[in-house]
């Protein structure tokens, strides 16, 4: 896996709101079909990490993505009219699924919006598309007319899947994408990403203070605090012999 | 300063009541006649938001504050708050008018047609005096009553069930803006009366951004626009049957929008003939139930299209703050120094 | 005392830049540029933009129609045509074939305009996409990133739950595959004339501040999924002077609470009423 060339890199990332650095020079790749878990506390600068990958948030360093058109250009060089040509190689599933879907539509529509965007005009074509999308992230079709504000938050987070995996990406970026779901929930959700890995290869990256979810899906881990990449490595080796005091710490909690 | 010591205070009041009638000299009785027929609009916009109707006492009220609006629907509102109340007059249809002015923008036209009346809405605003185009006599009658577009549309199932603002109870006598506080969601005629009543500058200000915020297709539409005198009557005392008092300028408006069920209806009526207001009114009475855009909130409409409230508040920044200025100066600053300390 | 005006009322600096506005428009098609727009002695949606428009363009061998709903009658047009009459010493005529330049609000003749005719029609809300994005900056963004997704989305959701679009008039199209454009409150059944037609067409929204066109020969596309095709609204009776049923027709209500049917377009009405032959009328 290591000599396949990565699907995505940052070089030396650095964010600043005002006095206040937030990241201070961050790399990491991400290799196909893997996923990627990014784990810190808060103030550790990993949903900023996010926000950046998404081109939502400017940013210094260097970003490339291993796409056509795209190869060996720095992404956060783009300006703003070149940045929605990128996001179609990305998915983002938000913490709160308000900001990936429109609440008061239909489900279904959320799901096809970005397939609307790729061009498709054919109706059918986009409920047909729409339902197998939501089939696949194991929501219930006899809801997919059902707007979001009616559904439970474990249904939204369904429906932010189906979204992704709607669109086709290269990378799904996910953002703490369990929090408010029961124990249950969370399993069977998180158990669904690791469905979708396996049967249609994903890659992701997933940001997460919580361990226990990481661990259920990453391949690899990288340890964030405080705006510093501390630790990565292959997860089980970060999960059983972490070197880093903040992450001995974040391991020891569960334990 | 001068401002708060008792004795130096009154003074400087008097002096400042004197400049003003320097400034402003009381009227003749003569300039107030004038006003009163020459200025009918000007009076019908006070009259409303003042909630009194007297177009002579308007007139001299307009006079006596030199043309400030607010300030005189203030004295209108205070000295209707000292006259006895004798009764409720009866209630009546927006279709008792006696109307001189009807259109309907939802059709071309209709029984009872589309009557202009007198309005300079289809002239050119160009300034200097046109040759007086007069009238003569007229060459057919105007209908009486018109056919109502509301009863036509109920008629033909077009319109959904009523909604916004809880049921009303028939028999009950109608609650009163006046001596009641506004709480919410309101009662509708309440609502209604908050809207006659308010400011017609803010309702303006709050129903554009509302009509703004449409589209052609779901474009809201005067379905009926009303201006004429109503006759106000109340049950004789001792003969019974009904005594007629006099009559009153009066309008309203009534617009409709794409529902589920068919069409909404918002619907405002004011004393006097206010077109921007009535509109404004019916368009935010269509949506003030429906929160996405503040305008659309009944709470925030209401509370601040009221002129007496609104002015007054404005205003009152002129008075003197400086306790409140110099606690909170100290306090911030205070905080500022603490915070450098660690 | 009457002031006197320029020719056409408007000074020539305001004249100069409307013009220059409206080639850009005309460069441009469907896309909204904004201006500075006058007030005029007409109230502020009534017809401002159109008129300034109108104004800018005619002169004293033109012959003007103006129509409201259809309605060379109708009061808000009669003042127009007396305006832009007293202005500019054009002629004026009800007749559609006879006009040279057309001021409408939402309708466009039933008979076909010609090459070197020219409709300006009166738009109140030039932004197709105010609806689902009110914010006006927001919505330059959007148009500069051929970004109508939100459009879209809306059509989708509205044939999911009603099986149609529930969109009436101001029908949005895609102008030269290029701009979303509103164009003006125009009922489904006038949206097949602009496509492809051999007249021009300029559109003004005074209080909005934008003026925009459609060039002759220029495909306008109303915005539908290609398996869930655009149909223009339903003829439900026929005229009740003539019989017809084959142009958009007024509903008039009776007090029995029934509806009386009326051609819409009054110019035509007439010919058909008096016997004289119409020009020929747009396909379909």
């Amino acid at each position: 896996m290591l000599e396949e060339r990565p699907i995505l890199q940052v070089r030396g990332i650095r964010k600043r709101f005002g006095d206040r650095h937030a990241l201070k020079g961050v790399s990491l790749e991400l290799y196909p079909q893997e996923v990627l878990g990014i784990v810190g506390g808060s103030g550790s600068g990993k949903t900023t990490l996010l926000r950046i990958l998404h081109l939502e948030e400017e940013a210094e360093g260097e970003y490339f993505l291993n796409v056509p058109g795209l190869e060996g250009r720095n992404l956060l060089a783009l300006d703003r009219y070149q940045v929605p040509e990128v996001r179609r190689w990305l998915a983002m599933v938000y913490q709160d699924p308000s900001r990936g879907l429109r609440m008061d539509f239909a489900s279904l529509t959320s799901v096809v919006e970005p397939l609307i965007l790729k061009g498709e005009r054919l109706y059918e074509a986009l409920v047909a598309q729409g339902l197998e999308a939501l089939e696949l992230a194991d929501f219930p079709l006899e809801r997919a007319g059902s707007p979001p504000k009616e559904l439970s938050q474990g249904q939204r987070q369904r429906v932010q899947i189906a979204k992704a995996l709607a669109k086709k990406p290269l990378v799904i970026l996910l953002d703490e994408p369990t929090t408010g779901l029961d124990l249950l929930v969370q399993a069977t959700f998180l158990d669904t990403l690791r469905t979708l890995k396996r049967r249609l290869g994903l890659s992701m990256i997933l940001v997460s203070h919580d361990l226990s979810v990481i661990r259920m899906v990453a391949d690899r881990i990288v340890v964030l605090y405080e705006g510093e990449v501390v630790e990565e490595g292959l997860a089980d080796q970060v999960l059983e012999d972490p070197q880093h005091p903040f992450t001995q710490e974040l391991v020891g909690a569960k334990l | 300063m001068g401002y708060v010591t008792a004795r130096g205070g009154e003074k400087a009041i008097r002096n400042a009541e004197a400049l003003f009638r320097l400034l402003v000299p009381r009227a003749s009785r003569r300039a107030v006649k004038a006003v009163e027929e020459g200025l009918p609009y000007l009076l019908d916009r006070l009259m409303g938001e003042g909630g009194l109707w007297d177009p002579s006492l308007a007139a001299e009220v307009l006079w006596e504050t030199g043309g400030d609006l607010y300030e005189a629907a203030l004295r209108i509102r205070a000295h209707r708050a000292t006259l006895p109340r004798l009764g409720d007059a009866r209630a009546q249809e927006a279709h008792d008018l006696l109307l001189v002015r009807r259109i309907s923008s939802a059709f071309r036209d209709l029984p009872g047609g589309q009557v202009l009346g007198p309005t300079l809405d289809y002239s050119l605003r160009l300034l200097g005096r046109d040759p007086d185009p007069g009238t003569g006599p007229a060459e057919a009658e105007a209908p009486r009553r018109y056919l109502p577009v509301r009863g036509w549309l109920a008629q033909r199932g077009l319109l959904e069930e009523a909604g916004g603002g809880p049921a009303e109870d028939p028999g009950s006598p109608t609650p009163d803006l006046t001596d009641q506080p506004l709480l919410f969601p309101a009662p509708r005629p309440l609502r209604l009366q908050a809207l006659a009543r308010a400011d017609t500058g803010a309702l303006l200000g709050l129903g554009y951004s509302a009509m703004r915020a449409y589209n052609a297709h779901r474009h809201p539409t005067v379905a009926e626009l009303g201006m004429g005198y109503l006759e106000v009557r109340i049950p004789h005392p001792l003969r019974g049957g009904e005594v007629t008092l006099g009559r009153i300028r009066a309008g309203f408006a009534e617009v409709v929008a794409h529902g589920e069920r068919g069409y909404r209806l918002g619907f405002s009526a004011s004393m006097g003939w206010n077109e921007v207001k009535v509109i404004a009114g019916a368009m935010l009475d269509l949506e003030m139930d429906r929160p996405r855009h503040p305008a659309r909130e009944e709470e925030f409409v209401l509370l601040h299209t009221e002129p007496i409230e609104a002015s007054g508040f404005a205003l009152h920044y002129k008075l003197p703050h400086y306790v409140t200025f110099l606690s909170n100066q100290l306090s911030h600053w205070q905080e500022v120094e603490r915070a450098e300390e660690v | 005392m009457r002031r006197r005006y320029s020719y056409a009322y408007l000074d020539p600096v305001t004249k100069r830049e409307i013009r220059r506005k409206l080639l850009k428009a005309v460069a441009i098609p469907g896309y909204q540029v904004p201006f500075a727009s006058r007030e005029m002695p007409l109230a502020r949606g009534w017809g401002t933009g159109a008129l300034q428009i109108t104004l800018s363009l005619i002169g004293p061998e033109d012959t003007l129609k103006v129509i409201d709903q259809g309605a060379d009658d109708s009061v808000n047009a009669v003042n127009i045509r007396r305006f832009v009459a007293q202005m500019t010493g054009a002629k004026t005529t009800t007749d559609t074939l006879e006009a040279t330049v057309i001021q409408s609000r939402h309708r466009i003749p039933e008979e076909r305009l010609r090459e070197g005719q020219v409709l300006v029609l009166q738009v109140p809300i030039p932004e197709p996409l105010r609806y689902v994005e009110p914010s006006e900056a927001r919505a330059r963004e959007l148009h500069a990133l051929g970004d109508y997704s939100l459009l879209w989305v809306d059509l989708f959701e509205d044939h999911l739950r009603r099986g149609l679009s529930r969109m009436g008039a101001a029908y949005p199209v895609l102008v030269h595959g290029r701009y979303v454009m509103d164009p003006s409150p125009i009922p489904r059944w006038d949206i097949p004339k602009m496509h492809m037609a051999p007249h021009l067409t300029l559109l003004g929204a005074g209080r909005e501040k934008r003026l925009y066109a459609v060039p002759p020969y220029t495909r306008v596309e109303p915005l539908a999924f290609a398996d869930r095709p655009f149909t223009r609204e339903p003829i439900l009776g026929r005229c009740r002077r003539t019989g017809a049923n084959h142009v958009f027709l007024n509903a008039i209500p009776q007090e029995d609470g029934r509806v009386e049917y009326e051609i819409s377009d009054q110019g035509y009405l007439e010919k058909l009423i008096k016997g004289v032959a119409p020009g020929p009328l747009y396909e379909g």
